[in-house]
């Protein structure tokens, strides 16, 4: 037995997945989401084998909603949106089913992912690269979920595994490594300032001296993140 | 660039032209028995060719003073002291080359002073007009340049338009929930195709006019939206308060197509709880206001600039009013409005 969630924010989306699920006993539903919030705690709860996730949703689209979840479940995406193929590939999606579908590819696609799930590998990942530079993050502590919107962010520091996000006096934990997550973030606007922070431009206030060779940024709320010498550079060339 | 003497075929005609003008002269000076036909050319061909390329300079003042914007008081001197100036020089030309040919050549130049003071200014005043002919057939030319690209310019608008106005999205989950519903609820489906079938319908035959009624746009996005709340369900709230006396007002085809379109999917689509997408026309003195708003999510990313569809819509209503018409955008944290400000 296969445990199922299916995640649309649309209502005949999800009916169509239930109808053609029912031909395959082994596959069991456990839940039906209509957006991104119930589909984290629906997933946490049932610990479900395989997910149908849609990609255009409110609040959290599919791959935050995968980003979020640990451990990740195997995941079909189901999309009207052709674009997103690319990426599906870049976190092992089991397969890519686009609206509208047949019966008889949704039956391909059921085997395909009975297979994946008996061999248990590869592992789901979260994305890497994305076209576009990272919009929002989402955080999440137990069955709480929170969506940061980048612009909001004033600066990131790195604590071993964990990033620690600083937006507007609220700070916000996540398992990533700072690397990865410069990588998302649009480089024109967060500048990596030394080994541990990110600075958001548009919240730094003033750069300072602070002993001698090295320099300290003091942000619009008054906090002071240090800069290292490769990191003045890289701000310097910005400013 | 001098008109003439950019193109080859223009400058050839001038030059033949003005031999020709060059052999007339030379039957003026002849003299039977004096003066033979031969020595007469030698005496009028060199100066006169040489006076063809001092009077393609007349194109300057030309170009400085077009005839529809100069005033005649300017317009006039200019050209008579120009003509007297370039006609004496005419003369002095003809004197000294007349040594050439010989001493009757000489005599003939000599006698006929005025003849020749008078060709010269006639000659420059022919130039003159002339290269007044020529400026306007080069200003015609680019204003029908201009005309074609403006219309270039609205047509691509248009067709940019309506590209946008099918999204191919809209048409796949449409298409979606079709099939899904044809198995759960077949009755549904069939609303479903038949509301689909009546909007492709509608914008493919309101697509190829000119202008459809505010009242026609207006059934569009209602049956666009009718579509939609089967998507989205209750989410989708839609609500129009249309005055009566701008119902018959005129718009570009699908002017509020990508106006709605965004407010379903930037706007509402993105609320867990949904909301409502208001339409509002109305008249305000002696212009038009129709409006479109909706809630949104306070924690949508910031869009830098504006995007696809309102930039369109601003291209499409400058090329359909012209000048009168604007376009207002208030985004604020919780709602998106769109107002067009029409003549």
């Amino acid at each position: 037995m296969i445990d199922v969630v299916i995640v649309d924010d649309e209502a005949p989306a999800r009916a169509i997945l239930r109808e053609f699920l029912a031909d395959y006993p082994q596959f069991h539903v456990v839940a039906e989401c209509a957006n991104g919030y119930e589909a984290v705690k629906a997933v946490s709860e049932h610990r479900p084998q395989l997910v149908f996730l849609d990609i255009q949703m409110p609040k959290l689209d599919g791959f935050e909603v995968l980003d979020l979840l640990d451990p990740k479940p195997k995941v079909v995406f189901v999309t009207a949106y052709d674009e997103y193929a690319l990426r599906a590939f870049e976190v092992h999606a089991v397969d890519y089913l686009l609206k509208p579908y047949t019966a008889a590819r949704f039956g391909e696609v059921l085997a395909h992912a009975e297979q994946m799930v008996n061999l248990g590998t590869p592992e789901t990942r979260t994305t890497i690269t994305a076209k576009k530079p990272l919009q929002r993050i989402a955080f999440r502590d137990g069955a709480n979920i929170e969506v940061v919107p980048v612009q909001r962010i004033d600066y990131i520091e790195a604590q071993d595994d964990y990033v620690h996000v600083f937006a507007r006096g609220a700070k916000h934990v996540k398992q990533q490594t700072l690397g990865e997550l410069e990588q998302l973030l649009d480089p024109a606007r967060f500048v990596r300032v030394h080994r541990s922070y990110i600075v958001n431009l548009e919240s730094l206030d003033r750069v300072e001296p602070y002993a001698k060779d090295s320099r300290v940024a003091v942000m619009k709320d008054g906090n002071r993140v240090p800069i290292s010498r490769t990191g003045y550079e890289r701000l310097r060339a910005l400013l | 660039m001098h008109p003439i003497l950019a193109d080859r075929k223009r400058l050839a005609l001038y030059v033949v032209t003005w031999c020709l003008l060059a052999l007339l002269l030379a039957f003026v000076v002849m003299e039977p028995g004096r003066v033979p036909l031969r020595e007469a050319i030698l005496l009028t061909f060199p100066p006169t060719i040489v006076y063809a390329f001092i009077c393609l300079a007349a194109w300057y003042p030309v170009r400085a003073m077009p005839l529809d914007r100069a005033r005649a008081d300017a317009l006039l001197p200019t050209h008579l002291i120009a003509a007297i100036a370039l006609s004496g020089l005419w003369l002095l030309m003809f004197r000294a080359w007349a040594r050439v040919p010989g001493k009757a050549a000489i005599e003939a130049v000599a006698s006929r002073t005025v003849v020749f003071l008078v060709t010269g200014i006639l000659l420059y005043v022919i130039a003159v007009a002339f290269h007044y002919v020529l400026a306007a057939v080069e200003h015609s030319r680019v204003v029908e340049q201009r005309e074609m690209n403006v219309k270039l310019l609205a047509r691509e608008a248009e067709l940019k338009a309506l590209k946008a106005q099918l999204d191919p999205h809209f048409l796949f989950n449409s298409l979606n929930s079709i099939s899904a519903l044809c198995g759960s609820n077949p009755s549904s489906a069939r609303t479903l195709t038949t509301l689909l079938a009546e909007y492709l319908r509608k914008s493919l035959r309101v697509g190829t006019a000119d202008s459809i009624t505010l009242s026609e746009e207006l059934e569009l996005a209602s049956s666009y939206l009718a579509i939609e709340r089967i998507r989205f369900g209750p989410r989708l709230e839609f609500e129009q308060n249309i005055e009566e006396n701008v119902r018959a007002y005129r718009v570009p085809p699908l002017l509020l197509q990508p106006l709605v379109e965004n407010a379903v999917t930037h706007g509402v689509g993105h609320l867990l709880d949904g909301g409502v997408v208001q339409i509002a026309a109305a008249r305000d003195g002696d212009r038009v206001r129709i409006r479109v708003e909706n809630r949104c999510d306070p924690d949508r990313p910031s869009s830098r600039g504006e995007g696809i569809g309102l930039s369109n819509t601003r291209r499409r209503i400058d090329a359909f009013y012209g000048e009168g018409a604007r376009i207002e955008v208030d985004n604020e944290p919780e709602r998106f409005r769109v107002e067009l400000v029409l003549p």
